[in-house]
């Protein structure tokens, strides 16, 4: 080991720490990255705690088989030991679950343990350039993620149903309709008022809501889920027609 | 296979254009509809439920990407590919936020719409390398 980082002095290389219980993991890791890198490596928790701390390597790869890490906190603590170090984790099996957790977390890279050398070689350069690697299959699953979260955080922002709430029975059916893409004459002879009064509408649901446009409102009125809560069509006019266009909500 | 449906929404027709001549070769693609607004686009996904659907939301002002999630609410198994001349990172973000499965730049469809559109058929996503960093940091807490 010391020889090793002798080298890294005269020539300074990227340092990877490999950590597996396996011996055989171990020499196979090794042999794909050492004509290119300084390469250690450890077989026991010990030995990596310490290894992280004194040498602070530039690169991880670690088989979670050493050590479990659970998420969160076990990418924490390795980063507390050596903050600048890029951890990439290896799964036997990887799944989209474990992934997630450990990118969220602050690791690089999430792959399988049976990787070949050459991918190895192109899973660290990626790092050096400042690239994370997943798989291709744990992008969707990434995506999904995010979009879940967002849904989240709208949510919790002002909702839709409130704004709407400030229109009049009347602009809110106009507003049902504009979200079924009627166009405003056809809303005119539906409502029976004239096509004038429709446009007035408009201006005041537009108004009303900070819109500018038709479009703006028909996503609004879509996005809500059903803009006209049950208690709107109380007022609605006994001669209409009872039969929707609006499609069926899923 | 199955065949993949495509509706393809795009305001400007060259555009749809490009996408019929590029999809029609494909024996397992099949291009089902067009439509030239956000407002047509919603409709027409609502109805013809498509595999995939190629969106280039630059027609629907200012609220392009939310576009992508009231589609998502009436076709829940529609993908969404994003097309667009040129979107800034925090534009593709904004939409994959929203539910879309990949991004294409215009000027990179004769050489990967198929390939885009096969992808994301088959469960998978289309979004440049480096995005992948960016979606991660998005999804870590105070970071």
């Amino acid at each position: 080991m010391k020889a090793n980082l002798q080298d890294t002095k005269t020539a300074p290389r990227c340092v990877v720490l490999i950590a597996s219980p396996t011996a055989g993991v171990r020499s196979q890791w090794t042999q794909a990255l050492k004509d290119m890198y300084t390469v250690l490596d450890v077989g026991e928790r010990g030995s990596l705690d310490r290894s992280l701390a004194d040498l602070k390597p530039d690169v991880l790869l670690l088989d979670l088989a050493l050590h479990r890490l659970g998420g969160l906190e076990g990418v924490q603590a390795i980063r507390q030991l050596s903050p600048e170090t890029k951890i990439v984790l290896f799964a036997r099996s990887p799944n989209a679950k474990e992934g997630i957790s450990l990118l969220k977390a602050g690791a690089w890279g999430y792959c399988e343990k049976a990787i070949e050398p050459l991918r190895l070689r192109k899973v660290v350069l990626m790092l050096q350039q400042g690239e994370v690697w997943v798989k291709r299959n744990l992008i969707p699953h990434l995506i999904g993620e995010l979009a879940r979260l967002t849904r989240l955080r709208t949510k919790d922002s002002a909702s839709h149903e409130a704004r709407l709430r400030s229109l009049t029975p009347r602009e809110r059916e106009v507003v049902l309709l504009i979200g079924e893409g009627v166009n405003n004459k056809k809303i005119a002879s539906r409502l029976m008022i004239t096509e004038h009064t429709v446009k007035a509408h408009l201006t005041t649901i537009f108004r009303k809501l900070g819109l500018s446009g038709r479009v703006q409102l028909a996503l609004l009125a879509n996005e809500s889920g059903g803009p006209i809560s049950p208690t709107a069509w109380e007022n609605r006019s006994a001669g209409e027609p009872q039969g929707s266009t609006r499609p069926k909500s899923n | 296979m199955l065949l993949t449906t495509v509706l393809i929404a795009d305001f400007e027709m060259a555009g749809r254009a490009t996408c019929q001549r590029l999809l029609q070769l494909e024996k397992k693609i099949k291009v089902v509809g067009e439509a030239r607004c956000g407002l047509e686009a919603m409709t027409a996904a609502a109805k013809l439920k498509p595999r995939v659907l190629l969106l280039d939301p630059s027609g629907v002002a200012g609220e392009g990407f939310s576009l992508v999630s009231t589609i998502l609410e009436k076709s829940p198994k529609t993908r969404i590919i994003l097309l667009s001349e040129r979107a800034s990172d925090a534009d593709i973000l904004d939409a994959l936020s929203q539910g879309a499965l990949g991004y294409l730049a215009k000027p990179a469809l004769p050489t990967y719409l198929t390939k885009a559109v096969r992808a994301v058929a088959a469960g998978e996503a289309w979004v440049p390398r480096r995005m992948v960093g960016r979606l991660i940091d998005q999804l870590a807490p105070g970071q």
